[in-house]
């Protein structure tokens, strides 16, 4: 199955994750990658935004976030405590 | 009038109905009707639909929560209905063959926050209003400043220009961003986003068609289209933007030859799109040939982006 190269940049002073790269099935709704990622950090306060402009929809498959926004390689989600951007 | 106009002022007839397991009174009331706007978001009718129906709402013994808090939510023949979704959309994709008024159901208890995240009131709607948007302006000009260079008050401004379904002021607070983009020199994409159904058996009578059980029936797809240079009296059409996008479901008339288009024109782009299935978009099921940017100017929804409902033969 096709797997997204997911990073994970912290922001804002969200915490900091040890291994912040993860493989995430193209298929994989964003709501997942989103789950996961409060699961990592452990806290439900972490806001995931693309490239630093947008949260996308819950509904998007992970593979079409990476066709459309991906850059160099990886599909680049920051995520802060508190929802900075705009 | 024109069609953007039209689709701006298009709106639908609903009746809303509280859901038999929560009512407390007798007789139980009566259905509400409103109108939605197509390029609307169905909680923004949640203040009036809870002012009518708050009354006759049982109050849950377990819950200490109030009528006036609990988050409304409305199912169409048993599916949540996804309220970041424009309303013209959902009616579009869950109702091929147009039900008036729409019947939804109105509930005040059980929201379904598993499958989609609540909203707290109209702030909560309006800010996934200006995500989606800067969404669209990323995908449109590879950032998204002009959104981020609004005034607060022109962001009000644009969001009431939403929530009143006033054409004119979105136009006016949105010439500070329209127009075609451009991403390093190249014309910038149009933001696409499709709702595929897979259909068993043919499409010749929509209302046999099987209501939507499930979400998981429903591919929902963002697929930002780039609009290639034509040929002098060539447009780009839907149907090549179609093909571009969704290249399994649409075939040229090349590939088949017992479907040999009549058509005499020769281009770049295949001689025709043969497309079994049904599109549409703003309630309407347009010609393929039309030019993909005419759709994307006239037909967009209220962030920008072009929804498309696809309807497509498959397993």
């Amino acid at each position: 199955a096709l797997a997204v190269k997911v990073q994970f940049v912290s922001t804002g002073g969200a915490p900091v994750l040890i291994q912040s790269e993860f493989k995430i099935d193209a298929t994989e709704k964003f709501a997942k990658v989103l789950k996961f990622l409060r699961r990592q950090v452990q806290q439900d306060n972490v806001f995931p935004f693309i490239n630093q402009a947008f949260i996308p929809s819950q509904d998007e498959p992970v593979g079409d976030l990476y066709k459309n926004f991906g850059v160099h390689g990886k599909l680049i989600v920051n995520y802060a405590p508190t929802l900075a951007w705009g | 009038m024109d069609a953007r106009r039209h689709v701006w002022e298009g709106a639908i007839p609903i009746s809303f109905q509280l859901d038999p397991s929560e009512i407390a009174t007798a007789p139980a009331p009566l259905p509400l009707l409103l109108m939605a706007a197509r390029n609307g978001y169905l909680p923004l009718l949640a203040t009036r639909i809870r002012q009518y129906f708050q009354n006759a709402v049982l109050s849950s013994p377990s819950s200490s929560t109030p009528s006036s808090d609990q988050i409304l939510w409305f199912d169409f023949k048993g599916l949540p209905l996804k309220w970041h979704i424009p309303t013209g959309v959902l009616f579009d994709l869950l109702c091929l063959e147009p039900q008036r008024p729409w019947d939804l159901t109105v509930h005040f208890r059980g929201y379904p926050s598993e499958m989609m995240a609540p909203y707290e009131g109209d702030e909560a709607v309006k800010w996934s209003f200006m995500n989606t948007l800067k969404e669209a302006s990323y995908i449109i000009r590879g950032n998204t400043k002009n959104v981020m260079d609004l005034t607060q008050n022109d962001q009000n401004n644009l969001w009431s220009s939403i929530v009143k379904g006033d054409m004119e002021e979105h136009d006016r607070i949105a010439a500070q961003f329209v127009g075609p983009g451009r991403i390093e020199g190249k014309p910038g994409k149009v933001p696409l986003r499709l709702y595929v159904r897979a259909v068993n058996g043919g499409l010749d009578d929509p209302f046999s068609l099987a209501p939507v059980k499930s979400w998981n029936e429903v591919m929902i797809l963002t697929r930002p289209v780039e609009i290639l240079r034509q040929e002098e009296g060539l447009a780009f059409t839907l149907g090549d933007a179609l093909v571009k996008v969704l290249p399994q479901y649409f075939g040229s008339s090349s590939e088949d030859p017992e479907h040999s288009s009549s058509d005499s024109r020769v281009d770049e782009y295949g001689p025709g799109v043969q497309f079994d299935g049904t599109v549409k978009i703003q309630g309407i099921q347009p010609n393929l040939d039309l030019p993909f940017d005419w759709v994307a100017r006239n037909l967009a929804g209220q962030e920008h982006f072009t929804h498309v409902c696809l309807w497509v033969p498959g397993k």
